[in-house]
Parts: C-alpha cells; sequence; structure tokens
C-alpha cells in the first residue's frame, strides 16, 4: 500500500493538471469492477472549488526535464517521490469502491526517457484493466517523445488520452520549457488523432471512447487571446479533440525574469472558456469573437461583445427568428434557445414567458423583440454598461455617497 | 374552503382525488403531515381505501399511460411541503382534461411538478457520487446517506452495475430505509433498529489516504469555499469521511494569498 507521505508528494505534484472530467465513456461492465457513466460523476469538491471526479497522480515527479513554469522541473527544490504500477492499481481499486472516484487520471514526470517512462504508464493501466478487473474511467497523459507504438496500444485501454500543449507558441515553448518542441507535442497528438479518426470510421468505439484533450498555460507567456482562441479552434478541426483546458498560471518556483512573478487572474481563463464554448457549441468562429487588438473585452462576455460589435443584426424576434439566431442572442443559451423553439409552436411568447424559461433577461432583453415589443438599450456603450454592471465586473462600480478608496478621493478633489 | 388530510400510504393521494371527483368539490390544499389552515378552512380527514385507490390509479393510466403514473410515484418521493397539493392537483387537471398535461410549463402548476421532478433526478444524480462506502468486518460494503428526497432504491441500481460481485448496503438514516444489495438482487426495507458496524481493519487507513489526497489537491492560491459549498452543500458533508477530520484540510489550505496583489479576490466566507 502506497504511504501517506508519497501519496501527499504525487498528488501536490499533479494538481496543475486542470482536466477533472471523466465524461464522454459508457464503458461496460464485463464481470469485474466499475464501469462509466456517460456524463461523468462528480464525487467531491476540493476548497477550490474544482471537483475531484478521477484521482490524479503522477507515477513520479522525478523529472529529467527543465521546463520553468512547472512544479516538477528538475532544478526545483521539492521533496521526490515514485509510485509502482500496483500501488497505484491497488490505491485505485480501493477508492473506487468506497465510491471516492469515478477513475484514475494518470500521468507522469519524464523519469529517466519518455519510452520508459510510458511503459511503467502502459504497464499501469494494462495491469488495472486486466490483473484487477477494473471497467472504471481511465484518463492517460500520453508523454511526448514516447515510441507511437506504445502511444497507440496505450489507447485500446484507456477512455481518454491528453497530451498537454503547454503554451501557445513555439517561441515561448523554446525560451520556458526547451527540452520540449512545437514538433514533439504536435506529432503523437496528430497520430492519435489519425488513429482515432480511423477507428471511427471502422466503427471501433473501443479506442479511446472519450476522446482526445489538451491543456495550455495561459499568461505565463506573452501570447494574445486570438492566437490562443486560432491554435484552439485549429485544434478542433484537425485533431477533433474533445476539449481544451486552459490554466491560468500560478506561480509554483522560485523567481526568474522570464515568467510572471504574479499569478494571471482568473477573469482571463474564464472569458476563454467562454470562446472556447461558443467555438463547440454555438457555432461561431475564431475571427468572429477576436476583438481588433486581438484580445477578448474583458468587462463583458465573448457572445455579448460579438452582438455590440455586430449590433445592426438585433433585436431578433424571439416567436420568429431561426434557432441558429437564437442561439446568438447573449443571454439565451442551449437549454433555453430549446425551450424557446418547443414552446412557441403553442402560443406568442412574452417576456414573462421568457423569464419563466429561465432567460438571463439582464442581457437579452437588448437584443430581442417579443411580439413586437422591444425593452432594452439602443445604444452599444449604455447596453455595455448596464451588462458590466448587472455582472458586477471588477472594474465597473455604481458609486455611492459612500464609496471609498480612490473613487471617493478623485470625487472629493473633483477630478471625477 | 377545504383541505384534505390523507394517511400516509404511498398512494393516498388517489384517495383524495376519488373523493374529490365524487362530491365535486376541489380542495386548497391536500397533506399529509403538518399543516396550517386559514380561518375559514375545513379540514377534512380522507381515510384510505385501497379500492378507490386503484379505480384512480386505473383512471390515470387511461389518461396519460403508465408513463404518467410512474412519474406522479416518481415526484411523490420528494419531501417538499407542497408535494401533496401539487401532485394533486396535476393529476386532477389530467384527469379533469383526459389528457397528459405535464409538459404545458406555462401552468403555475406543472411549473413547479417539473421542479420537483428535476430536483429529485437531480438529487438522485449527485448521490451516485457523494455516496461513501464503508468496508465492514463481514466484507459487506456500508454507507449512511441523508438525501433531501426519498431517493434510495433509485441510485441503488447503478452502484448494483458498478459493484456487481461485491454486497453492499444503502442505508437513508433519516428516513430509517435501507436498500440491500446480497451479490443478486436488491431488497429495500425499512427498519427503525439503530445499525452497529463494525470496520475493517484497513478501512481507517484507506481513510486516512482519502483524507490525505483531498487535503491536497487543492491550487491553495485558488481557494474559494465558496464555490465549493455551491457544488457540494454543507448538508451532504456528515456523511462524507473526507470532511469528518477537517483539521489537516485547514492546515494545508492556511491563505498564502499574500502576494496576489489583489489580481484574485476570493470572495469568501468561511461560514456557509
Amino acid at each position: 500500500m502506497i504511504d501517506k507521505e508519497r501519496l501527499k508528494i504525487l498528488t501536490e505534484s499533479a494538481k496543475y493538471d486542470v482536466s477533472c472530467s471523466s465524461s464522454g465513456s459508457a464503458r461496460k461492465n464485463n464481470g469485474g469492477v466499475g464501469n462509466a457513466s456517460y456524463g461523468g460523476i462528480c464525487h467531491s469538491f476540493t476548497q477550490d472549488g474544482r471537483c475531484i471526479s478521477l484521482l490524479k497522480i503522477l507515477m513520479s515527479n522525478k523529472c529529467s526535464y527543465d521546463c520553468l513554469y512547472c512544479v516538477n522541473r528538475y532544478s526545483n527544490d521539492i521533496p521526490r517521490a515514485s509510485a509502482t504500477p500496483d500501488e497505484i492499481c491497488e490505491l485505485t481499486m480501493e477508492f473506487y469502491k468506497r465510491n471516492y472516484i469515478e477513475g484514475l487520471f494518470l500521468s507522469s514526470a519524464v523519469e529517466g526517457s519518455p519510452d520508459r517512462t510510458m511503459e511503467l504508464m502502459l504497464e499501469t493501466v494494462i495491469k488495472l484493466r486486466k490483473v484487477y478487473g477494473f471497467y472504471g474511467y481511465i484518463h492517460l497523459k500520453g508523454i511526448p517523445g514516447a515510441d507511437k507504438i506504445l502511444l497507440d496500444r496505450a489507447g485500446s485501454y484507456v477512455d481518454r488520452m491528453s497530451y498537454n500543449i503547454e503554451l501557445p507558441s513555439e517561441k515561448s515553448l523554446k525560451l520556458l520549457a526547451p527540452q520540449k518542441s512545437k514538433k514533439s507535442i504536435l506529432v503523437p497528438m496528430a497520430n492519435t488523432a489519425e488513429e482515432y479518426i480511423i477507428a471511427r470510421k471502422e466503427k471501433n468505439h473501443r479506442f479511446l471512447p472519450a476522446g482526445q484533450t489538451t491543456q495550455m498555460i495561459i499568461g505565463a507567456s506573452p501570447e494574445t487571446d486570438g492566437q490562443i482562441i486560432r491554435l484552439t479552434e485549429g485544434l478542433y478541426d484537425k485533431f477533433q479533440l474533445k476539449r481544451v483546458y486552459y490554466s491560468s498560471y500560478v506561480p509554483t518556483n522560485s523567481k526568474t525574469a522570464l515568467l510572471p512573478q504574479d499569478p494571471v487572474g482568473l477573469l482571463r481563463e474564464h472569458r476563454l472558456y467562454q470562446a472556447d464554448w461558443l467555438l463547440r457549441f454555438y457555432g461561431f468562429k475564431a475571427e468572429e469573437l477576436i476583438d481588433k487588438d486581438e484580445n477578448l473585452d474583458p468587462t463583458v462576455d465573448p457572445k455579448c461583445s460579438w452582438a455590440l460589435k455586430n449590433i445592426h443584426l438585433f433585436p431578433v424576434e424571439v416567436n420568429t427568428a431561426s434557432p441558429e439566431m437564437l442561439l446568438r442572442v447573449p443571454g439565451i443559451g442551449f437549454k433555453s434557445a430549446s425551450k424557446i423553439v418547443a414552446a412557441r409552436r403553442y402560443a406568442k411568447l412574452d417576456f414573462c414567458d421568457l423569464i419563466k424559461m429561465r432567460v438571463a433577461l439582464k442581457r437579452a432583453v437588448h437584443f430581442i423583440t417579443c411580439d413586437g415589443k422591444f425593452g432594452g438599450q439602443e445604444k452599444p456603450t449604455a447596453i455595455k454598461n448596464l451588462i458590466a454592471l448587472s455582472e458586477r465586473a471588477d472594474t465597473f462600480e455604481q458609486m455611492s455617497m459612500f464609496s471609498n478608496g480612490e473613487i471617493s478621493f478623485s470625487v472629493l478633489g473633483g477630478e471625477l | 374552503m377545504i383541505a384534505y388530510k390523507i394517511s400516509k400510504e404511498k398512494d393516498a393521494i388517489f384517495c383524495a382525488l376519488f373523493e374529490s371527483f365524487t362530491l365535486k368539490e376541489r380542495p386548497i390544499a391536500v397533506f399529509s403531515g403538518a399543516f396550517q389552515p386559514s380561518f375559514d378552512c375545513q379540514v377534512k380527514t380522507i381515510n384510505y381505501i385501497k379500492n378507490n385507490a386503484e379505480r384512480v390509479k386505473k383512471g390515470i393510466i387511461k389518461c396519460g399511460g403508465i408513463s404518467l403514473l410512474s412519474t406522479l410515484f416518481y415526484v411523490m418521493r420528494s419531501s417538499d411541503d407542497l408535494m401533496e397539493s401539487i401532485v394533486f392537483s396535476v393529476a386532477h387537471k389530467c384527469l379533469s382534461a383526459r389528457k397528459n398535461l405535464t409538459d404545458n410549463y406555462s401552468d403555475p402548476d406543472m411549473l413547479a411538478f417539473y421542479e420537483l421532478k428535476t430536483k429529485i433526478s437531480h438529487e438522485v444524480h449527485i448521490m451516485t457520487g457523494f455516496v461513501r462506502f464503508e468496508k465492514t468486518l463481514s466484507g459487506v460494503w456500508y454507507s449512511h446517506i441523508t438525501p433531501d428526497n426519498d431517493i434510495v432504491d433509485l441510485i441503488a441500481p447503478h452502484f448494483k452495475k458498478r459493484l456487481p460481485n461485491e454486497k453492499f448496503i444503502l442505508h437513508d438514516t433519516k428516513r430509517n430505509i435501507l436498500t440491500a444489495y446480497d451479490g443478486k438482487n436488491l431488497i429495500t426495507l425499512k427498519s427503525d433498529k439503530p445499525v452497529t458496524v463494525y470496520l475493517d481493519k484497513d478501512e481507517i487507513e484507506f481513510q486516512n489516504l482519502w483524507q490525505t489526497y483531498f487535503d491536497y489537491a487543492p491550487v491553495f492560491e485558488r481557494k474559494n469555499l465558496r464555490q465549493q459549498a455551491n457544488f457540494l452543500p454543507h448538508r451532504y458533508r456528515r456523511n462524507m469521511s473526507e470532511f469528518l477530520g477537517t483539521l489537516e484540510s485547514e492546515i494545508a489550505c492556511a491563505p498564502q494569498v499574500s502576494d496576489l496583489n489583489g489580481l484574485y479576490k476570493p470572495d469568501v466566507t468561511d461560514d456557509d
């Protein structure tokens, strides 16, 4: 059994991997332990508000690479540990039977060579499936640079695989992760994507039932939102990825001049995820979302920002607009759009009906008419201010008599 | 005005419907537990007569098929104070119109009915994650839960599929209902007797490992207790082993936000 101290080290080293979902696979139980639930299940929530769905753990954090942004880089002075395949299998099985977790998320630092590391991870996965009879969810990190045979073989045992893109451009990669290159990351991703597409054509749903994902760090390097969103779009189109995860940079290391000293705020990550959702589910293209200065507007969400730029397309009539157009209205999401389309078959809808259907009317009201009636603002600047205020964005504040801090000083001084 | 007091039987609401249609009167409320009648409200006790309930059930099947009847039974699992009144109104309206009206969301009763239904199905989903099994000396997995609604037998099939070769007990300690799986069949029974569980010798060790994992998995710079409480309400935590010994987790998550320069404001209160 793995001891407490090593579990602590391996958990702490793995926690910066953002992916936690256990969805996309409906693996059935075939006489052993476990199955996978297609929608995924969250088993607990930690103090940072993220869910625990999979046992996220490294096989080892003894890394031979020296990526500046990474907590496990070899020049960093942290306690090191590793676990054997059997220890990980046992822990997974025992946690799974107690219903603590939905499966295993196995990653590793590159200990020795990529091939050696990948072999160990593959051994663990095969043991878990064949010896321990585990049918639950397994998410495996692919080690860039490992042999293609190893990576392909892993694909037929696990539910989801992912390779970390780490940084959104090759230049940053060279600077911050000298042992990695764009090619070493993208080639295995492309190979896995190719295998995945072939398997689906042959109707083989056993190869990576939940597909492939990736993650990148935001804010450690100077790339703009525009570059990141275009890269994301390319990954979805070319490699058929299921998800791209973003992780805003948190300083985890001794200080270096190449990295920002402060953590990047969560707002940028949030806006990128919103844009990501628009790409995947709402039929938006990357070019539509990006502003002239190549960044997303921090004050309002990307859909709102797009609608304000294209205000000539609005307002749309809720009772007659096409479903595609309804999806483009800020405040109307996938669920409310389908409710509207279903309900307007029976009766004309009014603003009250939309409130009942839980449409976010504070945003939508400026972009729709209900039976010819319009209740919003017309000027884009006024709309933007109202929406930003209603979202309580940090940059906007309704002044009161007793507003504190800089604002009240500037009022007293007559500057405002 | 009139209100019906019904007995605790599962299908007692159908007797109330029978009474209402026979006497052509419409009660303002139907209840089995506590109810505060208004000044001019007359409370009428409806006796449970199985035959009447069966007749109404047949009528409901004629109106909306077996699916309507099963949806009514599903919503009756709710422990909402207004559940009886809502189910009564929905069944009454469906019977009067002779068709299934449950998807007519512009009707406030139907909307309330729909919301009770989603609350139950949501809780069934989250409880499949929040159940914690403990290994007992005899090798049976035991779990105690306190869900808001009476759903213990709805969660059990999920675990039957998942752990087909294990034996387990799901114990709803709020309602004293147990669902047990003996390796072949699921059995649900009601028992008011206290349950004593003797734990396996390894159990505490794995609970400690889980506690360690839980304490060191969060990114401390992003502490956000409000979001945690939104997703995992405090009332569920008393049955989850990782929250029973919170001391270590508090030490691990001690504030380390001094160097954040206000970039991220965790708008958090420690009390829920």
